[in-house]
């Protein structure tokens, strides 16, 4: 069972990867839209990333702009949303 | 009363999976997975080899209700959600209109600027124009569909894909069925800028949602109506999530939204309304003397949100 | 709120009353002019120059042809359209319907101009184009404005009529092209006290437009803004 904490860290890991660039110091308070300039692209390759990080399948359809205010939330909506476990 | 007459639409047979238009639109193997997974897109229809006029005289082909009314059409319209889409001065519709045999006098047009909105825009203005001079039993035929030409037409980056095809309708002043309740539009001109703007573009992608449900909210209401008593809404096929998106906002049953043709077919620039309306009826949304629903956005470059209320 | 809600014409409107014609004197009020001699910054754009050339030359490839190089001519209709309405529509006044009739195509020929120029224009109008008729677009466009002034109470119309003299490809078909880059801009309206709107017959426009077609798309309609001037 995937843990929120465990989903926040592994977001942030992911964080470099789709910004293409050093984040540092992020946490689930993080707001991703706003301070880190994720948008509607990166936001969902985060997820994809994210699938394929943990080898796990989220459900995307009820995503939404208010899934990715923070990275809190963002792992939030994942644990709620998981298909199925590896 | 401004009304439907006749409706009509033409899918070439050709499908291609988005992933083998990735590398000529320069999307990346994880923007097509996007969207695939959320984006609910997959096959787009395509007609190779063939053009703008195979399109468009496919689509009246299917309008069995032309067929002894040609002398009744005033007026021929043809909705582009891209302004320009052949060389200037050839007019394939113009060519279509003389192959029907309709009047050489006939004003033949092209209507817009509300991108994948202008088909709804068409339908009210031909109305309008039967309305002041059209004369008992006189048509309108309005058209839509283009060729995904350049990948401007070919993909809307991080939104859709567009697919080819066509769609046609005979437009009357004089009431019957489908009759036009009303008609709300929304045009942001504010998102049209000459060079593509990162800003620009996300705050679009921001207000979309909000923007297009409240149009079709306007509509609904401007025609004395709530929203539970409309039976279909049938979108223009940019994509899935968008139109799922629109549903949470106004509380209305996504199932009612037919959106049967993204995954298959694509975006079909201002034509999907056409193809969604066959299927509407062949799923039973549509009752006669119900309310349905058209509604569609401009993405792109002419930001313009737009919805018309029906009755069939 | 930039929502728009219009209901269709009433069955009850009778097809045979000239449109505009219920509310007296309603009429071209202003009339503007304008010549573009020199090209739109834009076309020197080289960013914009190579967009327009990809489209041009998938546009173009089906019928065999190709687009001449880049030469930083051409005109933005919606520049010239924004200097009209400048010109034409006087301080402190809205705009309900603004159409946008062309026929020769713009330099920015993906671009969904109406729209922008309902952003621009006083009173965010209600804003489209009609285009491609072979250069009678404009007689067309005066029906669609008088048909919504009638219909839609949108009563407080602009008509702007554009061609360009540049076309940055050999069609392959005879062509004819203004001897100069030109917009119109005609304010329609009610009258104001001591206004005397020039009435237009949409009919009639379209005949002159027709016999006039050949040779420019907008020469009727630069006639029309002189004597509006006039007046």
């Amino acid at each position: 069972m995937t843990s929120c904490d465990q989903l926040v860290s592994t977001i942030c890991e992911l964080l470099p990867v789709v910004l293409k660039r050093e984040v540092s110091g992020a946490d689930a308070g993080t707001a991703l839209l706003d301070a880190l300039g994720l948008n509607s692209t990166t936001g969902l390759e985060l997820v994809l990333e994210l699938e394929e990080r943990l080898g796990l399948e989220i459900s995307v359809e009820d995503l939404g702009r208010d899934d990715f205010a923070t990275v809190g939330s963002l792992a939030a909506y994942v644990a709620d949303h998981l298909l199925a476990d590896a | 009363m401004t009304s439907l007459f006749a409706v009509s639409d033409h899918l070439p047979s050709g499908r291609v999976p988005i992933e083998a238009l990735a590398g000529e639109l320069g999307l990346t193997p994880m923007q097509v997975r996007i969207f695939r997974r959320y984006h609910g897109l997959g096959e787009v229809s395509r007609d190779e080899g063939g053009s703008l006029l195979d399109l468009l005289r496919g689509a009246v082909a299917g309008l069995a209700a032309l067929r002894g009314r040609e002398h009744l059409v005033r007026y021929v319209l043809h909705a582009r959600s891209f302004p320009t889409v052949v060389p200037y001065p050839h007019d394939p519709v113009r060519e279509l209109c003389a192959e029907l045999g309709l009047d050489a006098g006939v004003p033949v047009f092209s209507v817009g600027h509300h991108a994948c909105a202008s088909g709804l825009l068409a339908i009210d203005a031909a109305g309008r124009l039967l309305a002041a001079d059209g004369g008992p039993g006189a048509l309108a035929l309005v058209l839509a569909g283009e060729k995904a030409f350049t990948p401007e037409a070919a993909a809307v980056p991080g939104s859709s894909f567009f697919g080819e095809g066509a769609g046609a309708c005979l437009v009357s002043a004089s009431g019957g069925r489908d009759r036009v309740l009303s008609y709300a539009v929304d045009l942001r001109g504010e998102f049209d800028t000459v060079a593509d703007c990162a800003e620009s573009e996300s705050e679009f992608q921001r207000i979309y949602g909000e923007a297009l449900a409240a149009v079709v909210r306007a509509a609904v209401e401007r025609a004395g109506l709530s929203l539970e008593r409309v039976t279909a809404v049938l979108p223009h096929n940019v994509n899935r999530v968008a139109w799922h998106q629109v549903c949470r906002v106004l509380g209305y049953p996504r199932e009612r939204v037919v959106l049967d043709h993204v995954p298959t077919v694509g975006h079909v620039f201002c034509a999907d309304h056409f193809l969604n309306h066959r299927t509407a009826r062949q799923r039973g949304l549509l009752r006669p003397g119900e309310p349905y629903v058209m509604a569609a956005a401009g993405a792109g470059r002419g930001a313009t949100f737009a919805a018309m209320v029906l009755q069939h | 709120m930039s929502i728009r809600t219009l209901l269709p014409p009433a069955l009850s409107t009778p097809p045979a009353a000239p449109p505009g014609a219920p509310s007296s004197g309603w009429g071209v009020r202003r009339a503007a002019r304008l010549v573009f001699p020199e090209p739109s910054a834009l076309a020197a754009d080289p960013v914009h120059a190579a967009r327009l050339h990809r489209y041009l030359s998938d546009l173009l490839a089906p019928y065999g042809l190709a687009p001449a190089e880049p030469d930083a001519t051409g005109q933005s209709y919606g520049e010239m359209a924004e200097a009209l309405i400048g010109a034409v529509v006087p301080a402190g006044e809205q705009v309900d319907l603004l159409v946008l009739a062309h026929s020769v195509p713009d330099l920015t020929p993906g671009r969904a101009t109406a729209c922008r120029l309902g952003h621009v224009c006083p009173g965010g109008p209600l804003s489209f184009a009609v285009t491609d008729q072979g250069g009678t677009a404009a007689s067309t466009a005066l029906r669609l404005l008088a048909a919504y002034a009638d219909s839609a109470g949108l009563r407080r119309a602009l008509l702007l009529v554009v061609e360009q003299d540049r076309l940055p490809y050999d069609p392959g078909v005879p062509v004819a092209l203004p001897a100069a880059s030109r917009g119109v801009a005609l304010l329609f309206g009610d009258p104001l006290p001591g206004e005397r709107p020039l009435r237009i017959d949409p009919a009639a426009a379209t005949a002159t437009a027709a016999a006039t077609a050949a040779r420019s798309g907008t020469d009727p309609w630069w006639e029309l803004a002189g004597l509006v001037a006039d007046r």
